[in-house]
């Protein structure tokens, strides 16, 4: 399985003033479940793979079972949520510069 | 024939004949330039050099080793790609600065001394600077004036550094420098301009989205690592490099999350992959510095590819903001296809090229207990995958439909994003093949099964927090604007101050005028003083202070009248 196929999660069908354009498999919102639950269960298994070998960590406290899930989870959100507080205070008008 | 020139200068010459050509000539002429060059190259022995007498000193033109020789190839490389890529620019002026631009590059790595390296250096900024021009917007022409004032400013510097170290020790070689002497210490702020060190890196993010569709191709892959080259020549084992690289890999990747301009969201990975080839040079162990250059080797490559894939959304939607793109899949499938590898390649997917280049770096840093600079670029490999992994494939060919019904890529674009997916592949599935060409002995398996399951959890627990994310409504949007960053400084306060300055000398002046009448006798006897035969000023000054005395006069002059 490729973890690329993630891309399109979170995508959104498409709405009804775009009625008439084509649909394409991601519009469904069905498939973006599926695409969804399969990144869920990946999620799952590469976690579980754990109970068959002992996942060396360069260090010891990191040295737990998920310690790689849990970072790359906790830095994303973190990432997410400080780059939102950022918006808040650097953000300006499109033509900023352009005066 | 050829071989009578170092390598990048038939590129350089080849690019004065382009103008008079026509056609497919052209095309065929262009294309044929790099593979010669690489071909010469791959012929040279190591340990070839070239030198030349100037003026009395020894300059050595050519120096082939392990380091430069891995350079010139991906360079090369990456040049044949982006020949390819731009195939149709039917523009030559555009077509010769990036030969020249290119081959500068490339000659100078192949630099054994710090004045060709200055030469070749000032080459690449003043021929760049066309492919920003060549947009013939008046936001390209003023963003072309900055990025030409910084990167002459970085030679300038190169300059006095090189003439303050030949003061020192007597030698223009360029080898390991070290931190311990003023000439060197120049040198390395020179260097870190061109490589984006943090507060130095505006530059790139304000050009390179200004360049035309093909330009941020060619100017993507060579003056950063013509940076990363040059610090790894002479900064190896630095230890302030860590912490600089590990600020590098961290702070873009919150700017590429909120930044709406998907080339410029890439300038900002550009700038925190840079971070990681730093951190590698101040470690400075053999695995850190092979490290650094299989990440460059694979960077260039993915880089490039991403790079063409936005070009080529930019080419046919003809805008690049992510809060105008969207459902792109259906119109262009095999470039959706080509950006996810690209997309997958920086994110060190397992099999990509990325994978196999990255992981020795924060190898090397966690054997050198580096724990800081490891668990920062843990989290940056995180945030990479969030903003270039995810956030680029997704918003351009994914997201909400717009509505765009465009045209496939134009076939000679696709064929050159095929060719880099295909090498983004090929060294992921053999890194035998890149690992032969670093400059020391590879040991090092990345394709354990315990680094592989840290990988994937650490890529799939960041992709499900970007579902997570969306699904509740949290990822910010969107939207049109522009997020303030560092070139504020100089686009936004030295103006206004200067503008004040301006208002207060006008009223000063009326008042100052009378009293400088009565001051002038003054002064003037004073001046006599100070420069009389063996008073303050009247010694003779060293070359070296002279030139930076010039080089400061000459900067400021420039900041402040552009």
């Amino acid at each position: 399985m490729n973890p690329d196929q993630d891309k399109n999660s979170g995508a959104h069908g498409a709405k009804g003033e775009q009625g008439e354009l084509e649909k394409g498999w991601f519009d469904v919102p069905e498939n973006v479940n599926k695409i969804i639950w399969t990144l869920v269960a990946l999620c799952a298994a590469s976690v579980a793979a754990e109970l068959f070998f002992h996942k060396h960590s360069p260090y010891d406290f990191l040295d737990f079972p998920g310690s790689d899930a849990l970072y790359g989870f906790v830095s994303c959100v973190l990432l997410v949520l400080a780059a939102k507080r950022i918006r808040k205070v650097l953000m300006r008008d499109e033509d900023y510069y352009d005066g | 024939m050829a071989m009578l020139l170092p390598p990048g200068w038939l590129m350089i010459l080849g690019a004065l004949v382009v103008p008079l050509l026509r056609g497919s000539v052209r095309q065929v002429f262009m294309l044929v330039l790099p593979v010669m060059g690489l071909v010469q190259l791959l012929a040279l022995p190591l340990g070839s050099s070239l030198t030349s007498e100037f003026m009395g000193y020894e300059l050595e033109l050519m120096r082939v080793d392990e380091l430069s020789r891995a350079f010139g190839v991906v360079f090369y490389v990456a040049t044949f790609i982006s020949l390819i890529y731009a195939m149709k620019v039917k523009d030559s002026l555009q077509a010769a600065s990036a030969l020249i631009y290119a081959g500068s590059a490339i000659a100078a790595v192949f630099a054994g001394d710090l004045i060709t390296l200055f030469v070749c250096w000032e080459l690449t900024a003043v021929s760049s600077v066309f492919l920003i021009w060549a947009n013939r917007t008046e936001a390209s022409l003023r963003a072309g004036m900055r990025y030409l004032i910084i990167q002459v400013g970085s030679g300038v510097l190169l300059l006095a550094g090189a003439i303050i170290h030949f003061a020192e020790t007597g030698s223009l070689a360029f080898n390991h420098l070290g931190l311990d002497s003023p000439g060197a210490t120049l040198i390395f702020i020179a260097f870190g301009i061109k490589a984006a060190f943090p507060f130095l890196h505006n530059w790139l993010q304000d050009a390179y989205p200004n360049a035309t569709v093909t330009g941020t191709v060619f100017l993507s892959s060579f003056t950063t690592k013509l940076a990363i080259y040059a610090l790894a020549r002479g900064f190896a084992g630095t230890e302030i490099l860590i912490p600089i690289g590990a600020a590098m890999t961290a702070f873009p990747i919150f700017y590429a999350v909120i930044e709406n301009d998907l080339r410029k969201v890439l300038a900002y990975s550009l700038n925190n992959q840079l971070g990681f080839m730093v951190v590698g040079i101040g470690i400075g162990t053999e695995l850190a510095l092979n490290g650094t250059v299989a990440h460059v080797c694979a960077h260039v490559i993915y880089k490039g590819l991403l790079f063409m894939s936005m070009g080529a959304v930019l080419h046919r939607v003809g805008t690049i903001k992510g809060s105008e793109l969207g459902g792109l899949y259906k119109s262009m499938p095999l470039t959706t296809i080509f950006c996810i590898v690209g997309a997958a390649s920086i994110s060190a997917v397992p099999l990509t090229s990325g994978f196999v280049t990255k992981s020795m770096i924060l190898t090397a840093s966690a054997e050198g207990n580096h724990t800081i600079a490891f668990l920062v670029m843990l989290f940056a490999s995180a945030g990479v995958f969030h903003h270039s992994g995810i956030k680029i494939p997704f918003f351009a060919f994914f997201a909400h439909d717009r509505g765009h019904r465009v045209k496939e890529a134009p076939l000679n674009m696709l064929l050159a994003m095929g060719i880099a997916a295909a090498l983004c592949l090929a060294i992921g599935l053999f890194p035998g093949v890149l690992y032969g060409l670093l400059p020391y002995p590879v040991d090092y398996e990345p394709y354990t099964t315990s680094h592989v399951v840290s990988m994937l959890q650490l890529l799939l627990f960041s992709a499900l927090a970007f579902t997570f994310l969306m699904k509740t409504g949290f990822y910010p949007p969107e939207l049109r604007s522009t997020v303030l960053d560092s070139d504020w400084l100089y686009r936004r306060l030295l103006p206004s101050v200067r503008d004040r300055l301006g208002a207060a000398y006008t009223v000063t002046l009326d008042f100052s005028m009378s009293k400088f009448h009565a001051g002038r006798r003054a002064l003037l006897s004073q001046v006599e003083k100070i420069h009389e035969p063996f008073g303050p000023l009247g010694e003779p000054w060293p070359t070296g202070a002279t030139t930076l005395w010039a080089a400061v006069m000459l900067f400021t002059y420039l900041v402040l009248y552009y």
